[in-house]
Formats: C-alpha cells, sequence, structure tokens
C-alpha cells in the first residue's frame, strides 16, 4: 500500500478539474484519472437506469442534457440555485463534491490515499462560494488544508517552472471566469498585491458568441434554425467550441453542421470575423486589467511580465491585445490549463511563503452625517478594504448617539461600493444592552478574516463587556448548514461515481 | 430607535470627536432596506431616499451612452474615468447575491464595454 502523498493541489474548474502531486524530485506533476484523462471535463450526469454519477467526458458526451449538468461553478454564490434530480435536490456544493469525489477516487489509485489537499479557487470568489467549495471538499471526502486564489497558485508555477522574478500579473481566462491578479515574486516568496475578477466572463463566453455566429450562418443558408431543444443547442455549442480553437491555430476554419428541418452544412469562419464578434468581451478583460492597476496606483509599464493562464489565453486575440497593451510579450507555460493545479500542489508545500490578500471588503451599513453640512448618506463603511494582506483583523469603535438605547443592530457587508444597493448583507446582529444608560456608550465592530478568506465578526459592548459572534451565514436552497454537510458527507461514501 | 456615531475608523486612523467640526461621521447603522420594486414611500430620510433610488430599474433598452451617463462635452480623460468607476461598480454587481442585481450588471458591463471601445486607446 502506498503511503499518503503530502501535497495535492485540485484546481476545480468551471470548465475541467484537474488535480497535481508534488512528485518525490519536488516537482509537480498532473495526476490523470481513471479514463486516462489529464483534465476531467466538470460535467456530472445522473445515470436513469443505474444508481451511478458519471464525471468527465462521459458525462458530457452522454447525450441528455436534462441529466446533465455542467458549468456548476457559475452557480456556486447562488444560495437560491439547485439541481433537481430523480425526485433529489442537489445544491452546487453536491455537484462539485461528486467531481471532487471522482478525482479523490480515481487519482489515489496512482498516487495512494488521498486525504489532503489544496483546493483553487477563482480570485472573485466571495464568501459564499468559498464556503460551498470548502463544503464540496468536506463532502468528497477530502480534507482541505487550504483554499488558494488560482491566480495565485499559477504565479506559483511560473515561479518555480520558469523562475519568473520581479511585479507580475497574471491573466487567467479560465472557462467562466476571468481574473486579474498582479504579485511581487522574488527568491524569498510571493506576494500578492492586489486581485480583481469577473465571475461572469470566461471561455464559455466566447463560445455563446461563436454559437450565434454559426446559428446566424446557417439561419441564412437554409432559413431554418439550427436547434430545437436543449440537446442540438449543446451539440452545436461543442461545434463551436471545437471551431473556436481551430481559429486560435488558423486564420480560417470550418465546422460541420446540422438539424433535421436544414439538413447538414459546413459553417466557415475567419479569425478576423470571430474576433470581431467578441470584441466587446475582450474590451471587458481590458477594463478589469485597468482596475487592477488602478488598485495599486500602477501603469502597465510597472509589470515586468505579463503571464498567460486558462484555455482562454490561447486565442491569439488576447495574446495580442495584451502585447499591446504591455508592450511586451506576454509569458506562455504552454499547459496554460494545468498551471493553476500544479501551482496548487506546489503551495501545499510552500503556502507558507506566499502572503494573499483578501479580495472583498467588508462593513457596515450606516447613515452618515456631514458634520460641516448636516446632509445624510445612507452608505455602506468599510472596515476591512479589499486587497488588505490577509490573515487580518480590524476594528471600528461606535458611540451611541440616543439615551436609552436597548438595542443595537449591526449589519456585515460584502463588497467595496458606497451605495449599499451595490453590496451584499452577509450577517446580521442584534446586540441587547442594559436599559437606562446615556448616549455615547461605546460598541466595537471587529472583523477577522482568515487564511480561507472566511470572514468572522464580533460586537461589543465596551460598558458592559458583552461580546456576540455575527453568525455569517446564508438562507437559500443552495445552502448547506454545518450538520447537513457532514450529513452528506457520511452518505457520499456509499455512492457509485464513474 | 438605535442609533449610534462612529468614533473611531479602524485602528490605523486618529480617533474622531463627535464634536469634531468638519468630516463625516457614520451614525446609525440601519436595518437593510428591501430591493423590491414596490412604491417607496415620500422620503423622509437619507434611507428613505437612498431607497427610493435603489428600487429604481435601469432601462436596458436605452444606448450605451446613456446607461454610462455620458453627456456630450465630456473629455475621453472623464469619460475612462466613469467608466473605470461604473465598471467596478458592476463588475462586482455581477456576482451580487441580489439576482435582479446580476442582471442589471450583465448590461450595464455590456454597455460599459461598448462605450470604451469607442474612445481612442489611452
Amino acid at each position: 500500500m502506498q503511503s499518503s502523498p503530502q501535497f495535492v493541489g485540485i484546481d476545480l474548474g468551471t470548465t475541467t478539474t484537474g488535480l497535481a502531486w508534488i512528485r518525490p524530485d519536488g516537482n509537480p506533476e498532473i495526476v490523470p484519472n481513471a479514463d486516462g484523462e489529464r483534465l476531467t471535463p466538470s460535467v456530472v450526469y445522473f445515470d436513469p437506469h443505474e444508481d451511478v454519477k458519471l464525471v468527465g467526458v462521459a458525462a458530457r458526451d452522454s447525450g441528455d442534457p436534462d441529466r446533465t449538468v455542467q458549468l456548476i461553478k457559475r452557480h456556486m454564490d447562488d444560495p437560491e440555485f439547485t439541481v433537481s434530480m430523480d425526485g433529489r435536490i442537489w445544491t452546487p456544493a453536491e455537484i462539485s463534491a461528486v467531481i471532487l469525489a471522482k478525482m479523490r477516487r480515481d487519482c489515489s489509485q496512482i498516487i495512494g490515499p488521498i486525504e489532503d489537499a489544496v483546493l483553487t479557487v477563482p480570485a472573485n470568489f466571495n464568501e459564499l462560494a468559498r464556503k460551498a467549495t470548502l463544503a464540496a471538499g468536506r463532502i468528497a471526502g477530502l480534507n482541505v488544508r487550504r483554499i488558494v486564489n488560482e491566480p495565485t497558485a499559477a504565479a506559483l508555477y511560473y515561479a518555480h517552472a520558469q523562475k519568473l522574478r520581479g511585479r507580475i500579473m497574471v491573466y487567467d481566462l479560465g472557462g467562466g471566469t476571468l481574473d486579474i491578479t498582479i504579485l511581487e515574486v522574488d527568491d524569498h516568496g510571493i506576494r500578492c498585491l492586489a486581485s480583481e475578477g469577473a465571475g461572469r466572463l470566461g471561455g464559455s463566453d466566447f463560445d455563446e458568441r461563436i454559437l450565434e455566429l454559426i446559428a446566424d450562418a446557417y439561419q441564412s443558408a437554409h432559413g431554418v434554425g439550427l436547434w430545437e431543444n436543449e440537446l442540438e443547442r449543446r451539440r452545436v455549442l461543442q461545434s463551436g467550441e471545437d471551431l473556436k480553437k481551430m481559429l486560435s491555430k488558423l486564420r480560417q476554419a470550418s465546422e460541420t453542421v446540422g438539424s433535421q428541418r436544414g439538413g447538414v452544412a459546413r459553417i466557415e469562419l475567419t479569425r478576423e470575423v470571430f474576433e470581431a464578434a467578441v470584441s466587446r468581451l475582450f474590451t471587458r478583460t481590458i477594463l478589469l486589467v485597468e482596475q487592477a492597476l488602478a488598485s495599486v496606483r500602477f501603469s502597465p509599464q510597472d509589470i515586468d511580465h505579463v503571464a498567460l493562464v486558462g484555455g482562454g489565453t490561447r486565442m491569439p486575440g488576447v495574446r495580442r491585445m495584451l502585447k499591446d497593451y504591455f508592450g511586451t510579450e506576454p509569458k506562455t507555460c504552454g499547459n496554460v490549463d494545468e498551471c493553476v493545479a500544479l501551482g496548487a500542489a506546489l503551495f501545499a508545500m510552500k503556502g507558507a511563503d506566499v502572503e494573499e490578500v483578501c479580495n472583498h471588503s467588508y462593513g457596515t451599513l450606516a447613515l452618515i452625517e456631514d458634520a460641516a453640512t448636516g446632509a445624510e448618506t445612507y452608505a455602506n463603511t468599510i472596515v476591512i478594504p479589499k486587497n488588505t494582506p490577509i490573515p487580518c483583523e480590524q476594528s471600528q469603535t461606535y458611540v451611541t448617539s440616543e439615551d436609552n438605547e436597548s438595542l443595537i443592530e449591526v449589519e456585515i457587508t460584502q463588497g467595496e461600493d458606497s451605495d449599499p444597493k451595490y453590496v451584499d448583507i452577509i450577517g446580521r446582529i442584534a446586540l441587547k444592552v442594559p436599559p437606562n444608560r446615556p448616549a455615547g456608550c461605546e460598541v466595537t465592530v471587529t472583523y477577522r478574516y482568515d487564511e480561507n478568506q472566511r470572514v468572522k465578526a464580533t460586537v461589543r459592548d465596551e460598558r458592559s463587556g458583552k461580546t456576540t459572534e455575527v453568525a455569517i451565514s446564508y438562507e437559500g436552497a443552495g445552502v448547506l448548514s454545518d450538520s447537513e454537510v457532514e450529513a452528506r458527507r457520511e452518505a457520499f461514501d456509499s455512492l457509485r461515481i464513474e | 430607535m438605535i442609533e449610534f456615531l462612529k468614533r473611531l475608523f479602524g485602528l490605523s486612523k486618529p480617533a474622531a470627536s463627535r464634536n469634531q467640526p468638519t468630516g463625516t461621521a457614520p451614525r446609525r447603522p440601519a436595518a437593510a432596506p428591501g430591493r423590491s420594486s414596490a412604491p417607496a414611500p415620500k422620503p423622509q430620510g437619507a434611507r428613505e431616499r437612498w431607497a427610493e433610488a435603489a428600487a429604481k430599474s435601469i432601462d436596458a433598452t436605452a444606448s450605451p451612452e446613456a446607461l454610462c451617463g455620458i453627456t456630450e462635452g465630456m473629455s475621453p480623460l472623464e469619460i475612462d474615468q466613469r467608466l473605470a468607476e461604473l465598471h467596478r461598480r458592476h463588475n462586482r454587481a455581477a456576482t451580487s447575491l441580489d439576482a435582479k442585481l446580476r442582471e442589471e450588471a450583465a448590461v450595464m458591463l455590456d454597455a460599459i464595454a461598448a462605450v470604451k471601445e469607442k474612445l481612442p486607446p489611452s
């Protein structure tokens, strides 16, 4: 029996999932699944005949969209999202757990039993999505040692494999998200300076655009639509993805598509037409690059290297756009789909050398009075600003302004916007205080941000010494409680996953 | 009614007295107003005024410039700054817990990119 591998990293991606470990020689290596694939499509299929869940290529090719779940990662931050299958409700965390369980079981056969692992998440993942990811790992039978941001893991890999040093901007265009992270790398470690992410901008959005191009061309040629149901649409989408990949290599490519109504057609597409159709998506990625630079008051010239991560960066248009913007050729490692998993394994080995920052601001809602004019504004006041090095702790002290207050209410917000409309309220507390007190009593709110970017808050009434912890809890059909996570973990042991 | 004045801004900033003549002071953490589109009552204070504004939806049929609040006479630099500000806001809102806000953010992000594309390279 092999001993447990010490350092394992898993990139739980929107479209594919990869697992890597550190070989005895100290280098990271991707571990294939039992089907021989280095990367496993993050797709789950619920078979109607047997009590089995298929994961990977078999699931993607199952042919029944009603029983197939994909892009589940895009719903990890949605408290109401669930999947109903055969009378059972599945949360995003459970669907992700099926994928992770497949990876754990398959790869254990090659490198020995896997218990501990580092999981990666997009830098922009919020508190709820991080919580759901931790739950997914737990349900899958993993001891999640750390959650690390995908660009940070990728930067570790670049620093290890290409010896990149200096100020590095990681441009990570994955299947579902875009992350832009600026890091300082030297021989002693990695320090993250700023991280910005777009949760709804990834390779799948480019696939949707090419799908529209194909559908329009087919409609023009045949006078009928290319699909009438989800199964047909997904088949064309797959063809579109293949065409997109071809256009990363060729200036012109074609794909054969068809329907029962219009027959088979060969769709020709040039890279120029494709790039024109997705130019707005390219522009959105530059807007995020500018946002990240502005966060640290850098200009493009302050960046030493731009490192490419994610399958989306294979598009020539992305590389050309970044070269034009920064004036230097971006760096690539070839295996841009695998470097996050490889970096996660490296993180498992030397995470202590990495300093990350928090990716969201936390604060409270308050009425703000301008002392000069007396005008009042209802606003979000930030206690822990985004991009503060983690772990961290910050406090704010308030004084009551009226006599005889008996209840103090505090709402915990996530988001840096001053307008309360654009932040999420992730916790509420009502602190009872002794009656008959004058105005001016101090109340201290303290926020703690741990290394997994989970936040905790306490409220302390300074006069009575009474302290209450704010439970950051989410409500919704798609959210599991801690006890539900434990129950699912036990149930998963007997679940058949192939 | 619960009211309290913020006195200290974190650990690293100097304490501010309630009688300080200038500056701003959060005064009263208030209950979260709903984000429903129901007609709001007549504004009475800052929170009510905010709630009324927050309940308004964007007009998805408006031009990108109108959505972004771009007016004639704004310089490219002013437009760029406005877009950066809007992008930070709506990019964050794209992953909000509020589904309506997520939908609005998708429209706004597309509009922001559309206006950005028309700007000369900076």
